[in-house]
């Protein structure tokens, strides 16, 4: 055989043979552990610096693993975990995701362990705000574990451009926030400034089903109720932002990365964004310099339907995997704590817990906190399908990137258009 | 040139071909090869050079400009994927389950191939044909059953889950294209090394792969492609972070809920290309080197 030397050979065999014994080393059962306790976290940025290492210094007995599966795809990497009997204990999953998760049978039934918690541990719980159990609980009022973070999207746009143009703020209503984008894009357009940023696909419609709340929009059984009068101006006004030039006209292909790089590198006046992308704003920005501020989402003008700012949680629900609920309450507890939903509020996402709120460290991380709370303290916990919310979000996606990508199409007939589909997605 | 001779006069016909026809039989080969040659290399090369100069990029820099170039070329983002907590794992692991994917099968496939080349045993081309059933199959279509089976047999979450997933995928493209080098050996040859006295494994070990050797490294280089790259497997049968392998880690570097850092994403992708580029590059000089000498003997 050409070019195969002896050398080669034994080396191809020696790593062969440690290949398979590395794997069936590495694949032995673990040691065996008084309590143990596996968590999975959606992203990287919500893990406790501390790695539970002081979780396991109060409670010796219980081991901790803990990965990071994200939470797009955790829901399908849940029900394979629990079909191989190697589920975890705790999972991290998008709110909308709880009730559909509770009918499959997934998720446990864990309130009668939140009560205990509230007993033993009064302090934790009664610095948690309600959405922290409404964002972890179903339409029964069940709840399923606690959600420590939870996001909101506001109305954000520089003040300082708005000065510049004689546009006065806030603004409030969305026929001014068109008005201010389009002065935005038409005067400033020469320094390759736009109005504002908008996604165009890829990504669930999390932006803009809250802009459908905030303009009066309705939800009946978890399903949007579009085909009416406001949902027809919820589109006409991300149709308007396209037509007008107000948005930049590469939308259609943007993701939510795009959008908000568009306005932290201070192309874009505006976007609704939740307040975790202020920490790069003002990175870029100061806050404190007084050139972009936040509102609360615009309303339609003359609006009598009651304005509802959304929140969107990222909950720890346990699994019915869970054999240990005292071990699985005590590190939910833990994880509640002041000093480690902290820790997340600063780097990454705000946290239900309010004892974060007035924390010195926390204010000085971040300097919008304060004026931001009046907005943040009352948020609406957005209901969903019990059974299909995956599908009706896919089909929203699916309207917001028409929305974008085909402003002439006439809004009524698209409002039709989806609601029937959005009705077919929900089973009725 | 050709001369016409008619009652006495003679005529041309055509003409010498002048320094013209050389000039456009040149262009010609120029637009017809050529130019599809240098579209395809443009086509190919563009997206590993724009991700190579991302990677030298600031984090907002690919929103903010449309500029192919770096504005102050940096290697941040390459220290960034250097210092993740277990780079250093996840590299081992694709290596790892990559040299036991291509070893394996390829010891498996050489065997069924020359079976299947060679020996007239009943149904051997329904068999060959049923060899491409897990391939023909939509993987994701195999998710559910597999992680049902390895469940059963206590492997979710080790490298054995990954070694037999992988083989088993690759087998089946490995025994295919042997199976048309195998049979492109003339049997005379073989012949005449029984008559010198061979048995099966030296004919096989001293005739047919010496012959089929650019087919075996054909094989080898889609064998370590297919365990290298392999995402689905990794994605739905392996949950612990020590058990990724590259391509899932890039994939979890995605985050639609921040900020896209598009340098790192790209910077993790070339550290990812790179070995599998090196590992090409010396394989394509042996494919180089075996058609060669089989063309001078």
């Amino acid at each position: 055989m050409p070019n195969l030397s002896t050398l080669t050979r034994r080396l191809l065999g020696a790593t062969l043979l440690a290949g398979m014994a590395t794997g069936a080393m590495l694949s032995g059962p673990a040691m065996a552990q008084d309590r143990s306790l596996k968590v999975w976290f959606g992203r990287q940025d919500f893990i406790p610096e501390d790695q539970f290492q002081t979780f396991m210094a109060d409670y010796p007995d219980i081991a901790v693993e803990f990965e990071v599966i994200r939470l797009e795809d955790v829901n399908s990497q849940l029900i394979l975990a629990i079909r191989s009997g190697n589920a975890p204990d705790i999972v991290q999953i998008q709110a909308r995701d709880v009730a559909q998760l509770a009918q499959g049978g997934v998720v446990k039934d864990f309130t009668h362990m939140i009560e205990e918690w509230e007993e033993r541990f009064p302090e934790t719980y009664n610095q948690l705000a309600d959405l922290a159990w409404e964002g972890a609980s179903d339409v029964d009022g069940k709840i399923y574990g606690v959600a420590l973070f939870a996001q909101s999207i506001y109305l954000t746009y520089r003040t300082d451009w708005l000065d510049e143009l004689g546009i006065e703020y806030p603004l409030e209503t969305t026929d001014r926030v068109l008005e201010a984008a389009k002065a935005i894009s038409e005067n400033m357009g020469d320094q390759d400034r736009f109005g504002f940023s908008l996604i165009g696909c890829c990504v669930s419609p999390t932006w803009e089903l809250p802009q459908f709340l905030a303009m009066g929009g309705q939800l009946e059984n978890g399903v949007p109720q579009i085909d009416n009068e406001i949902g027809v101006a919820w589109i006409e006004f991300y149709q308007e932002l396209m037509q007008s030039g107000a948005a930049h006209p590469d939308t259609p292909s943007w993701d939510s990365g795009q959008m908000r790089a568009a306005f932290i590198g201070e192309r874009a006046g505006m976007m609704n964004e939740g307040e975790h992308i202020y920490v790069p704003v003002h990175e870029q920005v100061p806050y404190e310099s007084g050139k972009w501020t936040f509102e609360r989402l615009a309303t339609r003008p003359g609006q009598t339907e009651e304005h509802r700012q959304t929140g969107f949680a990222f909950p720890y629900i346990v699994t019915s995997a869970n054999e240990d609920e005292e071990a699985a309450m005590l590190a939910l507890e833990y994880l509640a704590r002041p000093d480690f939903a902290k820790q997340v509020a600063i780097r990454y996402q705000p946290t239900t817990n309010a004892a974060v709120a007035d924390d010195p460290e926390y204010l000085a991380a971040k300097p919008w906190a304060q004026d931001i709370l009046p907005l943040s303290s009352n948020l609406f916990n957005l209901p969903t399908h019990p059974t299909r919310a995956i599908q009706v979000y896919d089909v929203l996606q699916e309207l917001r990137d028409r929305m974008v990508s085909d402003p002439g199409a006439d809004a009524a007939a698209l409002a039709s258009e989806y609601q029937a589909k959005l009705n077919t997605a929900a089973g009725l | 040139m050709a001369t016409l001779t008619r009652g006495g006069e003679t005529a041309m016909i055509g003409r010498e071909p002048g320094f013209f026809d050389a000039l456009m039989a040149r262009f010609g080969r120029v637009i017809l090869i050529g130019l599809p040659l240098a579209f395809l290399v443009i086509w190919t090369m563009v997206p590993l050079i724009w991700a190579l100069l991302a990677s030298f990029k600031e984090p907002l820099e690919i929103y903010e400009s449309r500029s192919f170039w770096p504005r102050n070329p940096s290697l941040d983002a390459y220290w960034t994927v250097l210092g993740m907590d277990g780079f250093g794992k996840w590299m081992f692991n694709s290596i790892l389950v990559t040299v036991v994917a291509t070893i394996v099968p390829l010891i498996l496939s050489i065997i069924a191939a020359y079976a299947f080349a060679r020996y007239l045993f009943p149904f051997r081309h329904v068999l060959l044909l049923l060899y491409l059933v897990p391939r023909i199959i939509p993987r994701v279509s195999l998710i559910v059953p597999l992680n049902d089976l390895m469940t059963d047999l206590g492997l979710i979450n080790t490298y054995w889950v990954l070694y037999i997933t992988y083989i088993a995928s690759a087998v089946p493209l490995a025994t295919w294209i042997l199976v048309g080098f195998f049979k492109a050996v003339p049997r005379e040859i073989e012949e005449s090394a029984t008559i010198d006295g061979a048995n099966m494994w030296n004919r096989l070990r001293y005739v047919i792969l010496p012959i089929a050797w650019p087919g075996v490294v054909t094989a080898a280089v889609l064998c370590i492609r297919e365990g290298w790259n392999e995402f689905a497997f990794v994605l739905a049968l392996v949950t612990e972070t020590g058990m990724r392998t590259l391509p899932y880690a890039l994939y979890m570097l995605k985050d639609s809920m921040g900020v896209q850092d598009y340098a790192v994403y790209n910077a993790f992708t070339i550290l990812t290309v790179l070995p599998l580029l090196v590992v090409y590059l010396l394989l394509e000089r042996r494919v180089v080197d075996s058609i060669v000498s089989g063309a001078v003997k």
